[in-house]
Protein backbone atom coordinates (compact mmCIF):
# COMPACT_ATOMS: atom_id res chain seq x y z
CA UNK A 1 0.00 0.00 0.00
CA UNK A 2 2.80 2.38 0.94
CA UNK A 3 4.64 1.71 -2.27
CA UNK A 4 1.54 2.25 -4.36
CA UNK A 5 0.72 5.53 -2.57
CA UNK A 6 4.35 6.67 -2.73
CA UNK A 7 4.27 6.35 -6.49
CA UNK A 8 1.25 8.61 -6.71
CA UNK A 9 2.09 11.33 -4.20
CA UNK A 10 5.22 13.26 -3.31
CA UNK A 11 3.77 14.73 -0.15
CA UNK A 12 4.43 12.51 2.89
CA UNK A 13 1.14 13.56 4.55
CA UNK A 14 -0.83 12.73 1.44
CA UNK A 15 0.80 9.30 1.26
CA UNK A 16 -0.19 8.49 4.84
CA UNK A 17 -3.75 9.76 4.28
CA UNK A 18 -4.12 7.48 1.32
CA UNK A 19 -2.75 4.44 3.12
CA UNK A 20 -4.85 5.17 6.20
CA UNK A 21 -8.06 5.25 4.17
CA UNK A 22 -7.22 2.07 2.25
CA UNK A 23 -6.19 0.24 5.38
CA UNK A 24 -9.20 1.32 7.42
CA UNK A 25 -11.48 -0.64 5.09
CA UNK A 26 -9.78 -3.98 5.67
CA UNK A 27 -8.13 -3.83 9.06
CA UNK A 28 -9.73 -5.83 11.94
CA UNK A 29 -11.32 -3.72 14.72
CA UNK A 30 -8.93 -2.20 17.27
CA UNK A 31 -5.95 -2.95 15.08
CA UNK A 32 -3.71 -0.25 13.69
CA UNK A 33 -0.27 0.35 12.21
CA UNK A 34 2.20 3.04 13.16
CA UNK A 35 4.37 4.53 10.44
CA UNK A 36 7.04 7.16 10.10
CA UNK A 37 7.31 8.28 6.47
CA UNK A 38 10.04 10.58 5.16
CA UNK A 39 11.34 11.81 1.84
CA UNK A 40 15.00 12.74 1.93
CA UNK A 41 16.90 14.80 -0.62
CA UNK A 42 20.38 13.35 -0.34
CA UNK A 43 21.96 16.34 -2.09
CA UNK A 44 20.55 19.08 0.13
CA UNK A 45 19.89 17.06 3.29
CA UNK A 46 16.28 18.27 3.36
CA UNK A 47 13.96 15.76 5.00
CA UNK A 48 10.14 16.09 4.69
CA UNK A 49 8.27 13.77 6.95
CA UNK A 50 4.93 12.79 8.42
CA UNK A 51 4.18 10.49 11.30
CA UNK A 52 1.27 8.14 11.89
CA UNK A 53 1.67 7.54 15.60
CA UNK A 54 5.15 6.09 15.44
CA UNK A 55 7.88 6.69 18.02
CA UNK A 56 9.62 9.97 17.29
CA UNK A 57 12.89 9.45 15.43
CA UNK A 58 15.95 11.15 16.87
CA UNK A 59 18.55 13.23 15.09
CA UNK A 60 22.02 13.50 16.55
CA UNK A 61 23.36 16.84 15.35
CA UNK A 62 26.66 18.46 16.08
CA UNK A 63 25.22 20.05 19.20
CA UNK A 64 22.73 17.58 20.61
CA UNK A 65 19.76 15.32 20.03
CA UNK A 66 16.50 16.47 18.46
CA UNK A 67 13.20 14.74 17.79
CA UNK A 68 11.53 14.65 14.39
CA UNK A 69 8.11 15.62 15.66
CA UNK A 70 4.94 15.60 13.54
CA UNK A 71 1.43 14.68 14.64
CA UNK A 72 -0.89 12.08 13.16
CA UNK A 73 -3.05 9.11 14.15
CA UNK A 74 -1.91 5.53 13.56
CA UNK A 75 -2.97 4.06 10.23
CA UNK A 76 -6.25 2.15 9.97
CA UNK A 77 -7.97 3.45 13.11
CA UNK A 78 -10.24 6.09 11.61
CA UNK A 79 -10.89 7.23 8.04
CA UNK A 80 -10.30 10.75 6.77
CA UNK A 81 -7.34 11.56 9.00
CA UNK A 82 -4.84 14.25 8.01
CA UNK A 83 -1.14 14.13 8.77
CA UNK A 84 1.05 17.07 9.62
CA UNK A 85 4.06 17.44 7.34
CA UNK A 86 7.27 18.87 8.76
CA UNK A 87 10.67 19.64 7.32
CA UNK A 88 14.15 19.49 8.77
CA UNK A 89 17.61 19.97 7.43
CA UNK A 90 20.06 17.17 8.04
CA UNK A 91 23.63 18.47 8.09
CA UNK A 92 26.74 16.59 7.06
CA UNK A 93 27.70 14.33 9.92
CA UNK A 94 24.17 14.15 11.39
CA UNK A 95 22.66 10.78 12.23
CA UNK A 96 18.96 9.85 12.27
CA UNK A 97 17.71 6.95 14.38
CA UNK A 98 14.32 5.40 13.64
CA UNK A 99 13.26 2.85 16.25
CA UNK A 100 10.38 0.52 17.03
CA UNK A 101 8.50 0.03 20.33
CA UNK A 102 10.45 -2.96 21.51
CA UNK A 103 13.49 -0.82 22.28
CA UNK A 104 12.24 2.02 24.47
CA UNK A 105 9.46 -0.10 25.99
CA UNK A 106 11.64 -3.03 27.00
CA UNK A 107 11.46 -3.76 30.73
CA UNK A 108 14.26 -4.40 33.17
CA UNK A 109 14.20 -7.16 35.84
CA UNK A 110 12.36 -4.84 38.28
CA UNK A 111 9.70 -3.74 35.80
CA UNK A 112 11.24 -0.39 34.95
CA UNK A 113 11.28 0.71 31.30
CA UNK A 114 14.37 1.30 29.17
CA UNK A 115 12.58 4.50 28.16
CA UNK A 116 12.69 7.15 25.49
CA UNK A 117 14.94 9.30 27.63
CA UNK A 118 17.37 6.40 27.90
CA UNK A 119 17.43 5.95 24.15
CA UNK A 120 17.84 9.67 23.58
CA UNK A 121 20.72 9.65 26.04
CA UNK A 122 22.42 6.91 24.05
CA UNK A 123 21.98 8.98 20.89
CA UNK A 124 23.70 11.83 22.69
CA UNK A 125 26.55 9.64 23.81
CA UNK A 126 27.07 7.41 20.77
CA UNK A 127 25.09 9.05 17.96
CA UNK A 128 28.17 9.50 15.79
CA UNK A 129 29.59 6.01 16.37
CA UNK A 130 29.93 3.79 13.31
CA UNK A 131 28.54 0.88 15.35
CA UNK A 132 25.59 2.79 16.87
CA UNK A 133 23.13 -0.10 16.41
CA UNK A 134 25.44 -2.56 18.17
CA UNK A 135 25.94 -0.14 21.04
CA UNK A 136 22.22 0.36 21.55
CA UNK A 137 21.58 -3.38 21.44
CA UNK A 138 24.41 -3.96 23.93
CA UNK A 139 22.94 -1.38 26.32
CA UNK A 140 19.49 -2.89 25.90
CA UNK A 141 20.82 -6.33 26.72
CA UNK A 142 22.60 -5.03 29.80
CA UNK A 143 19.40 -3.29 30.90
CA UNK A 144 17.03 -6.22 30.45
CA UNK A 145 19.46 -8.69 31.97
CA UNK A 146 19.89 -12.41 31.28
CA UNK A 147 16.93 -14.57 30.28
CA UNK A 148 14.90 -11.61 29.01
CA UNK A 149 12.03 -12.55 26.75
CA UNK A 150 11.59 -9.93 24.07
CA UNK A 151 8.21 -8.18 24.43
CA UNK A 152 7.91 -6.38 21.14
CA UNK A 153 9.57 -5.81 17.78
CA UNK A 154 13.11 -4.43 18.10
CA UNK A 155 14.05 -2.60 14.91
CA UNK A 156 16.64 0.13 14.56
CA UNK A 157 17.34 2.06 11.37
CA UNK A 158 20.28 4.44 11.26
CA UNK A 159 20.68 7.04 8.51
CA UNK A 160 23.80 9.11 8.35
CA UNK A 161 24.61 11.97 6.02
CA UNK A 162 28.23 12.19 4.91
CA UNK A 163 30.02 14.63 2.64
CA UNK A 164 32.42 12.27 0.92
CA UNK A 165 32.53 8.73 -0.36
CA UNK A 166 35.28 7.92 2.09
CA UNK A 167 33.22 9.22 4.96
CA UNK A 168 30.27 7.21 3.70
CA UNK A 169 32.41 4.12 3.62
CA UNK A 170 33.75 4.89 7.06
CA UNK A 171 30.40 5.95 8.56
CA UNK A 172 29.30 2.40 9.25
CA UNK A 173 32.60 0.72 8.83
CA UNK A 174 33.32 -2.60 10.30
CA UNK A 175 36.80 -2.44 8.86
CA UNK A 176 39.80 -0.75 10.36
CA UNK A 177 41.70 1.98 8.55
CA UNK A 178 45.38 1.11 8.73
CA UNK A 179 46.61 4.23 7.04
CA UNK A 180 45.31 7.22 5.14
CA UNK A 181 47.32 9.75 3.20
CA UNK A 182 47.18 12.36 0.45
CA UNK A 183 49.50 12.79 -2.48
CA UNK A 184 49.95 15.71 -4.81
CA UNK A 185 48.55 15.31 -8.32
CA UNK A 186 51.77 15.30 -10.25
CA UNK A 187 53.09 12.83 -12.77
CA UNK A 188 55.17 10.11 -11.19
CA UNK A 189 53.74 10.53 -7.69
CA UNK A 190 52.01 7.16 -7.91
CA UNK A 191 55.31 5.78 -6.67
CA UNK A 192 54.65 7.46 -3.31
CA UNK A 193 51.27 5.74 -3.11
CA UNK A 194 52.83 2.39 -3.98
CA UNK A 195 55.56 2.76 -1.36
CA UNK A 196 53.17 3.87 1.40
CA UNK A 197 50.68 1.09 0.68
CA UNK A 198 53.48 -1.46 0.61
CA UNK A 199 54.70 -0.23 3.98
CA UNK A 200 51.17 -0.32 5.42
CA UNK A 201 50.43 -3.89 4.35
CA UNK A 202 53.87 -5.29 5.16
CA UNK A 203 52.76 -6.99 8.37
CA UNK A 204 49.43 -8.50 7.35
CA UNK A 205 50.84 -11.61 5.72
CA UNK A 206 49.84 -11.29 2.08
CA UNK A 207 51.95 -13.48 -0.20
CA UNK A 208 54.76 -11.56 -1.87
CA UNK A 209 53.36 -12.08 -5.36
CA UNK A 210 49.98 -10.72 -4.25
CA UNK A 211 51.65 -7.67 -2.73
CA UNK A 212 53.34 -7.06 -6.09
CA UNK A 213 49.98 -7.31 -7.83
CA UNK A 214 48.43 -4.91 -5.36
CA UNK A 215 51.30 -2.44 -5.88
CA UNK A 216 50.77 -2.49 -9.62
CA UNK A 217 47.00 -1.91 -9.21
CA UNK A 218 47.57 0.89 -6.69
CA UNK A 219 50.06 2.52 -9.06
CA UNK A 220 47.69 2.37 -12.02
CA UNK A 221 44.66 3.58 -10.06
CA UNK A 222 46.69 6.44 -8.58
CA UNK A 223 48.04 7.40 -12.01
CA UNK A 224 44.48 7.55 -13.31
CA UNK A 225 43.41 9.64 -10.33
CA UNK A 226 46.29 12.09 -10.89
CA UNK A 227 45.99 12.32 -14.66
CA UNK A 228 42.32 11.78 -15.50
CA UNK A 229 40.59 12.57 -12.20
CA UNK A 230 42.55 15.59 -11.00
CA UNK A 231 43.97 16.57 -14.42
CA UNK A 232 47.49 16.87 -12.95
CA UNK A 233 46.38 19.80 -10.80
CA UNK A 234 48.74 19.83 -7.78
CA UNK A 235 46.10 21.74 -5.79
CA UNK A 236 43.84 18.69 -5.90
CA UNK A 237 45.10 15.83 -3.75
CA UNK A 238 44.61 12.14 -4.38
CA UNK A 239 43.56 10.50 -1.14
CA UNK A 240 44.43 6.90 -0.39
CA UNK A 241 43.09 4.84 2.48
CA UNK A 242 44.10 1.32 3.39
CA UNK A 243 41.54 -0.63 5.41
CA UNK A 244 41.53 -4.13 6.76
CA UNK A 245 38.44 -6.16 7.55
CA UNK A 246 38.32 -9.77 8.70
CA UNK A 247 38.47 -11.16 5.17
CA UNK A 248 40.05 -8.56 2.93
CA UNK A 249 42.31 -5.63 2.43
CA UNK A 250 40.57 -2.63 0.87
CA UNK A 251 42.45 0.21 -0.76
CA UNK A 252 40.37 3.27 -1.66
CA UNK A 253 41.85 5.84 -4.01
CA UNK A 254 39.89 9.06 -4.50
CA UNK A 255 40.12 12.01 -6.85
CA UNK A 256 37.97 15.02 -7.67
CA UNK A 257 36.95 13.81 -11.11
CA UNK A 258 33.63 12.48 -12.25
CA UNK A 259 34.90 8.98 -13.05
CA UNK A 260 33.98 7.00 -16.07
CA UNK A 261 30.42 6.78 -17.35
CA UNK A 262 28.36 4.37 -15.30
CA UNK A 263 28.38 0.84 -16.66
CA UNK A 264 31.45 1.45 -18.82
CA UNK A 265 33.24 -1.87 -19.00
CA UNK A 266 36.93 -2.59 -19.26
CA UNK A 267 37.95 -3.81 -22.69
CA UNK A 268 40.82 -6.25 -23.07
CA UNK A 269 43.44 -4.39 -25.09
CA UNK A 270 44.00 -5.86 -28.55
CA UNK A 271 47.75 -6.31 -28.74
CA UNK A 272 47.71 -7.43 -32.38
CA UNK A 273 45.99 -4.18 -33.39
CA UNK A 274 48.45 -2.21 -31.28
CA UNK A 275 51.48 -3.92 -32.81
CA UNK A 276 50.08 -3.37 -36.29
CA UNK A 277 49.76 0.35 -35.51
CA UNK A 278 45.97 0.23 -35.85
CA UNK A 279 45.42 1.19 -32.21
CA UNK A 280 47.24 3.41 -29.75
CA UNK A 281 49.92 1.45 -27.89
CA UNK A 282 48.42 2.85 -24.67
CA UNK A 283 45.27 1.91 -22.77
CA UNK A 284 46.56 -0.77 -20.39
CA UNK A 285 45.79 0.83 -17.03
CA UNK A 286 42.25 -0.32 -16.27
CA UNK A 287 42.90 -3.74 -17.74
CA UNK A 288 45.92 -4.13 -15.46
CA UNK A 289 43.96 -3.01 -12.40
CA UNK A 290 41.21 -5.53 -13.06
CA UNK A 291 43.72 -8.28 -13.71
CA UNK A 292 45.74 -7.65 -10.56
CA UNK A 293 43.21 -7.56 -7.70
CA UNK A 294 40.34 -9.78 -6.53
CA UNK A 295 37.77 -7.01 -6.87
CA UNK A 296 37.86 -3.51 -8.32
CA UNK A 297 34.95 -1.09 -8.28
CA UNK A 298 34.37 2.64 -8.59
CA UNK A 299 31.85 5.09 -7.25
CA UNK A 300 31.25 8.82 -7.31
CA UNK A 301 29.63 10.54 -4.33
CA UNK A 302 29.41 14.30 -3.86
CA UNK A 303 32.12 15.07 -6.39
CA UNK A 304 34.55 12.51 -5.03
CA UNK A 305 35.40 9.64 -7.36
CA UNK A 306 36.73 6.56 -5.59
CA UNK A 307 38.25 3.35 -6.88
CA UNK A 308 38.23 0.50 -4.40
CA UNK A 309 40.73 -2.31 -4.80
CA UNK A 310 40.11 -5.47 -2.80
CA UNK A 311 42.58 -8.24 -2.02
CA UNK A 312 41.19 -11.26 -0.16
CA UNK A 313 43.31 -12.36 2.76
CA UNK A 314 42.70 -16.00 1.89
CA UNK A 315 41.97 -17.51 -1.49
CA UNK A 316 41.71 -14.92 -4.20
CA UNK A 317 43.14 -15.11 -7.64
CA UNK A 318 46.44 -16.86 -8.24
CA UNK B 1 59.57 17.70 -11.98
CA UNK B 2 59.74 14.13 -10.93
CA UNK B 3 63.02 12.38 -10.68
CA UNK B 4 63.93 10.57 -13.85
CA UNK B 5 64.79 7.11 -12.69
CA UNK B 6 65.39 5.53 -16.06
CA UNK B 7 68.48 4.99 -18.12
CA UNK B 8 69.30 2.80 -21.05
CA UNK B 9 72.46 1.79 -22.88
CA UNK B 10 72.78 -0.29 -26.02
CA UNK B 11 75.64 -2.27 -27.50
CA UNK B 12 76.10 -5.02 -30.03
CA UNK B 13 76.93 -8.36 -28.49
CA UNK B 14 77.32 -11.63 -30.43
CA UNK B 15 75.68 -9.99 -33.43
CA UNK B 16 72.54 -8.94 -31.49
CA UNK B 17 71.56 -5.53 -30.20
CA UNK B 18 71.63 -5.69 -26.40
CA UNK B 19 69.41 -3.08 -24.69
CA UNK B 20 70.22 -2.65 -21.01
CA UNK B 21 67.62 -0.71 -19.02
CA UNK B 22 67.95 0.63 -15.50
CA UNK B 23 65.24 2.06 -13.23
CA UNK B 24 61.58 2.75 -13.95
CA UNK B 25 59.95 2.11 -17.31
CA UNK B 26 57.25 4.77 -17.17
CA UNK B 27 56.47 8.16 -18.71
CA UNK B 28 59.93 9.35 -17.66
CA UNK B 29 61.46 6.71 -19.93
CA UNK B 30 59.63 7.88 -23.07
CA UNK B 31 62.34 9.91 -24.81
CA UNK B 32 65.08 7.40 -24.13
CA UNK B 33 62.88 4.52 -25.24
CA UNK B 34 62.18 6.41 -28.44
CA UNK B 35 65.92 6.51 -29.12
CA UNK B 36 65.98 2.76 -28.55
CA UNK B 37 63.12 2.34 -31.03
CA UNK B 38 65.12 4.22 -33.64
CA UNK B 39 68.21 2.17 -32.88
CA UNK B 40 66.23 -1.07 -33.20
CA UNK B 41 64.79 -0.01 -36.54
CA UNK B 42 68.07 1.32 -37.92
CA UNK B 43 70.58 -1.15 -36.56
CA UNK B 44 70.47 -3.58 -39.45
CA UNK B 45 70.69 -6.44 -36.93
CA UNK B 46 67.96 -9.06 -36.85
CA UNK B 47 67.88 -9.78 -33.15
CA UNK B 48 67.33 -7.51 -30.13
CA UNK B 49 67.79 -8.60 -26.51
CA UNK B 50 66.09 -6.54 -23.79
CA UNK B 51 67.78 -6.68 -20.40
CA UNK B 52 65.25 -5.96 -17.61
CA UNK B 53 67.63 -7.09 -14.85
CA UNK B 54 67.90 -3.62 -13.36
CA UNK B 55 64.31 -2.51 -13.91
CA UNK B 56 62.35 -2.03 -10.68
CA UNK B 57 59.05 -0.79 -12.02
CA UNK B 58 57.04 -0.99 -15.22
CA UNK B 59 53.67 0.73 -15.38
CA UNK B 60 50.98 0.88 -18.07
CA UNK B 61 52.80 3.74 -19.80
CA UNK B 62 55.94 1.60 -19.78
CA UNK B 63 54.02 -1.27 -21.31
CA UNK B 64 52.86 1.10 -24.04
CA UNK B 65 56.51 2.05 -24.66
CA UNK B 66 57.44 -1.62 -24.96
CA UNK B 67 54.50 -2.19 -27.34
CA UNK B 68 55.73 0.74 -29.47
CA UNK B 69 59.22 -0.74 -29.48
CA UNK B 70 57.84 -4.11 -30.59
CA UNK B 71 55.74 -2.50 -33.29
CA UNK B 72 58.81 -0.73 -34.69
CA UNK B 73 60.85 -3.94 -34.50
CA UNK B 74 58.13 -5.88 -36.23
CA UNK B 75 57.90 -3.36 -39.05
CA UNK B 76 61.69 -3.63 -39.49
CA UNK B 77 61.53 -7.44 -39.36
CA UNK B 78 63.56 -7.55 -36.15
CA UNK B 79 62.92 -10.20 -33.48
CA UNK B 80 62.91 -9.19 -29.82
CA UNK B 81 63.64 -11.37 -26.78
CA UNK B 82 63.97 -10.44 -23.12
CA UNK B 83 65.53 -11.60 -19.87
CA UNK B 84 65.86 -10.40 -16.29
CA UNK B 85 62.13 -9.92 -15.64
CA UNK B 86 60.93 -10.57 -12.10
CA UNK B 87 58.22 -13.19 -11.62
CA UNK B 88 55.68 -10.39 -11.25
CA UNK B 89 56.53 -8.65 -14.50
CA UNK B 90 56.83 -11.97 -16.27
CA UNK B 91 53.24 -12.54 -15.21
CA UNK B 92 52.26 -9.09 -16.47
CA UNK B 93 53.88 -9.88 -19.80
CA UNK B 94 51.67 -12.99 -19.91
CA UNK B 95 48.46 -11.22 -18.89
CA UNK B 96 49.01 -8.48 -21.45
CA UNK B 97 50.06 -11.11 -24.04
CA UNK B 98 53.33 -9.25 -24.61
CA UNK B 99 54.95 -12.63 -24.04
CA UNK B 100 53.31 -13.94 -27.22
CA UNK B 101 55.53 -11.52 -29.12
CA UNK B 102 58.67 -11.37 -26.97
CA UNK B 103 60.48 -14.55 -26.04
CA UNK B 104 61.24 -14.44 -22.30
CA UNK B 105 64.39 -16.14 -21.05
CA UNK B 106 65.83 -16.67 -17.60
CA UNK B 107 69.27 -15.22 -18.33
CA UNK B 108 71.38 -13.29 -20.80
CA UNK B 109 73.11 -16.32 -22.32
CA UNK B 110 69.87 -18.10 -23.22
CA UNK B 111 68.29 -14.87 -24.49
CA UNK B 112 71.29 -14.15 -26.73
CA UNK B 113 71.21 -17.68 -28.09
CA UNK B 114 67.48 -17.38 -28.87
CA UNK B 115 67.72 -14.08 -30.76
CA UNK B 116 68.49 -14.45 -34.48
CA UNK B 117 71.66 -13.07 -35.98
Amino acid sequence: MLRAAARRFDDPGRVLEEVNDSLHVDIPPNMFVTCFYAVIDTHTGLIRYANAGHNLPYVRTETGVEELRATGMPLGLMPGMTYEVKEAKVAHGDTILIHSDGVAEAHGPNGEMFGFAGLMGLMGAHGHAPDLVERILDELEDFTGPGYEQEDDVTLVVLRRTSTAQEAAAAFMTDRIITEFEIESQEGNERQAIDLVEEAVASIGLAEERIERLKTAVGEATMNAIEHGNKNDPALPVTVSVALDPSALRIRISDRGSGRPEGAGVATPDIEAKLAGEQSPRGWGLFLIESMVDEASESTVDGLHTVELVMYLEGGRE
Amino acid sequence: MTENRFDVTTRVEDGRLLVMMTGDVNAGAASKMEEVQNAVADTGLRGVVLDFGKVDYINSTGIALIVSLLARARAANVEVVAFGLTDHYRQIFQITRLSDFVGIYPDKASALRAAPV
